[in-house]
């Protein structure tokens, strides 16, 4: 895992520094909160509804230990005790104080975490595969790729003050755990006879209008991807829009050029500009930031790990459940990656206290090497423990309330904070996941639903990625009340689409038993258990779902027919 | 408006460069700063020209031996345009004379200025202490080669690729 040298460390210490003097000449009425909102959000200080909210960007999902118990001491001196895994392999916390910022500041640089470009306009925090390095169908390793992508895009003059956000995400299989398509820029790293290449798409994104990426090149030579990216994010500066703030995200700029004219330019962009120094120097710094991705050792008696883990399975049918769901094959022998998902049904998708985060902490330590990742649909990893460790992990993870078994299913649904929390949101999003998880927990759904990806957002920005959610829930405020509208047949992964929306908005009380009856329907109709519910919707169509949303109930009197 | 020069700071409250709008008898001597489409028109040197931020710093490639200055404008605070257009002129067109930073700047900003390549820039109102902020509030490098003698990659590798400290 990367680790600081004195040059990293000397960069966020002098951000840290700036930002505690910005902080003090705005305290002290120095510094007017327009100018300030501009510097603050590039140091991931967000004004939510009731607080200050402060994004810390955790570098393409992986964290050590030590930073997670770092974590845990920054809620507990300065938050409520807990913190909050998002949708971007971020982790938040939302009741700061300005005052406090710069001490947490410091002590997170401590820990060599920095919450530089966690908001704004500039790149946010480079997202990738929660399995780099652990999955066996990987061709390349995307986290060196990642890091060096970090460090090229932080502070960047050109970079710091695009017209929009953007969002990058790599990954290095064919399997896209990391929603490739919905990022401004997305790379997949693969090997051509021993060669990286890179694929490279752009101009995807949800929010208010959903697009999927294109691909700008198949098979670009990776070495070239610092001048390539250089060349896509000059193009973004100088020719993105910047008098509308609903028009300004790449996609936008892909769209309006169109796919085949937005490559020309960049193209001609990076043909001329492309720096035979940055990418001799690009060379040298991956071989450097690879060595601190080597892989742990794992060398095992593997036949004696997979004996162990048999025997245990066979003897505790919780734990054979929660390793059917929550435990996937490593590409080392013996070993296996463990999601822990922070969605126990009822609980606040994503939520962890602090005494969660440090008993993580340690188990990371004594099981997983120190290592631990955050994924995109709010769930943790530890990505290489020892088949016939298992068993012990799993009874401390349980005793916590952290052996949840529904990864990827129906309850492990993701929810942005929402109206609870957020200044845009227009609706709530985290009790409508409560109600609708402790409803399917209830029923004992999450089994015999299978795979089935649940999204909500409380507003049309869509931090709950509801477009790419098998089943998505969009959170309106329609005549001063709270309405849901549902999507499905979205998807987030290699085969990625955006959902179709099913009719006009429900209510509040209307939501959840609509979402049931949905489920109900795909239940009775589906062609067998294996036919998950985005292959039924993709084979019945949407509309065949639409009836049974609307389904008259006594409060609500069937429509006319249109 | 007073002038900051960039490295090291420095207020400067006489800037010997005039500004001719295009409009008016034309300037007789330099230094002075011209719109870009009356570049042609003028012999005098020393010789600086404005861009707005959607201009084409390719455009200026005939005129750059005459010019000793380039002003690029800000719109807003945080326009990131005229931070390409600095990237371009000094690494692809060669561009040597002053860069010079004007319109909605504030001052902590300025940090990115000075990382970006300009050696100057126009701020409404300059104290001071102003420059003592400066110094708290700068940032010493960043790491891609653009930043020259500020890259921290540069400085890294310089000795064959080892784990050097700065």
């Amino acid at each position: 895992m990367y680790r600081y040298d004195a040059h990293d460390r000397e960069l966020v210490r002098a951000r840290v520094r700036q930002f505690a003097d910005q902080v003090r000449r705005r305290l002290e009425g120095r510094l007017d909160e327009e100018t300030f909102r501009r510097l603050r959000l590039l140091n991931g200080l967000y004004l939510q509804l009731h607080a200050y909210m402060l994004r810390v960007p955790i570098p393409y999902g992986t964290l050590r230990a030590d930073q997670l118990r770092t974590l845990a001491e920054v809620a507990e001196r300065f938050d409520r005790g807990y913190a909050h895994v998002t949708t971007r392999q971020n982790v938040q916390f939302h009741w700061i104080r300005l005052v406090d910022a710069p001490a947490v500041l410091e002590r997170l640089a401590e820990a060599d975490l920095a919450p530089i470009q966690a908001c704004g306009n500039s790149i946010r925090n480079i997202t990738s595969d929660p399995f780099a390095g652990v999955a066996p169908d990987e061709e390349v390793d995307p986290r060196p790729w990642c890091e060096l992508l970090r460090q090229f895009l932080t502070l960047d003059p050109e970079v710091h003050f695009l017209p929009r956000k953007f969002k990058m995400a790599v990954i290095g299989a064919r399997r896209d755990r990391a929603m490739i398509r919905a990022h401004d820029i997305g790379i997949r790293l693969w090997r051509d006879d021993g060669r990286v290449r890179a694929e490279v798409l752009a101009g995807g994104g949800l929010g208010r209008t959903p697009m999927l990426g294109q691909r700008l090149r198949e098979d670009l030579p990776a070495e070239e991807l610092l001048p390539y990216v250089r060349a896509i994010l000059r193009t973004y500066n100088r020719f993105g829009r910047r008098d509308h703030l609903y028009r300004s995200r790449l996609k936008i700029l892909v769209h309006d050029l169109g796919i085949e004219r937005f490559r020309a330019v960049v193209e001609a962009e990076y043909a001329a500009g492309r720096d035979p120094e940055l990418v001799d120097l690009g060379r040298r710094e991956l071989a450097r930031i690879a060595r601190h991705f080597a892989s742990p050792a794992h060398a095992v008696d593997a036949a004696a790990e997979e004996a162990r883990l048999a025997a245990d399975r066979r003897h505790d049918s919780a734990f054979d459940a929660f390793v059917a769901t929550n435990v996937l094959r490593h590409r080392h022998p013996g070993h296996r990656a463990v999601v822990v998902t922070l969605k126990r049904p009822g609980a606040v998708p994503g939520d962890l206290d602090a005494a969660a985060m440090r008993l993580l902490a340690d188990l990371a330590e004594r099981h997983s090497f120190g290592e631990i990742r955050t994924t995109h649909e709010q769930d943790l990893v530890l990505p290489h423990v020892r088949a016939g460790a298992l068993r012990a992990l799993w009874a401390e993870l349980a005793a916590a309330g952290l052996a949840t078994p529904n990864w990827r299913r129906a309850t492990d649904l993701v929810s942005c904070p929402g109206l609870d929390y957020c200044q845009l949101a227009t609706a709530r999003s985290i009790p409508v996941a409560q109600e609708l998880a402790r409803a399917l927990a209830a029923r004992g759904l999450d089994r015999e639903l299978g795979e089935l990806a649940i999204r909500i957002s409380g507003c049309i920005n869509a931090c709950g990625q509801h477009h790419v959610g098998h089943i998505g829930v969009l959170g309106l405020e329609k005549r001063g009340r709270e309405a849901y509208q549902i999507t499905v047949g979205g998807s987030d992964a290699e085969d990625a689409a955006l959902g179709t929306v099913l009719g006009p908005a429900l209510s509040r009380e209307e939501i959840v038993p609509a979402l049931l009856r949905m489920l109900d329907l795909y239940r009775a109709r589906r062609r067998d258990p294996r036919e998950r519910f985005l292959d039924f919707v993709r084979r019945v169509g949407p509309a065949a779902l639409r009836e049974v949303i609307h389904a008259p109930t006594p409060a609500r009197p069937a429509r006319d027919p249109a | 408006m007073p002038l900051l020069r960039l490295a090291p700071p420095a207020i400067l409250r006489d800037d010997p460069w005039r500004t001719w709008d295009g409009t008016g008898p034309r300037p007789a001597r330099g230094p002075v700063i011209v719109p870009r489409d009356r570049l042609a028109d003028l012999a005098v040197r020393p010789l600086g020209v404005d861009l707005a931020p959607v201009d084409d710093p390719a455009d200026l490639r005939p005129h750059l031996p005459d010019l000793a200055l380039v002003r690029l404008h800000f719109a807003f605070p945080h326009d990131g345009r005229p931070h390409s257009q600095a990237r371009l002129l000094r690494a692809r067109l060669g561009f040597t004379g002053e860069l010079r930073a004007a319109g909605a700047l504030v001052l902590d900003l300025v940090p990115h200025l000075e990382l970006a390549g300009f050696d100057s820039a126009e701020l409404p109102a300059l104290e001071e202490g102003d420059l003592a902020i400066l110094a708290r509030i700068r940032l010493p490098r960043i790491y891609a080669p653009e930043a020259g003698a500020r890259s921290i990659w540069r400085a890294r590798h310089a000795a064959g690729g080892g784990e050097a400290e700065p």
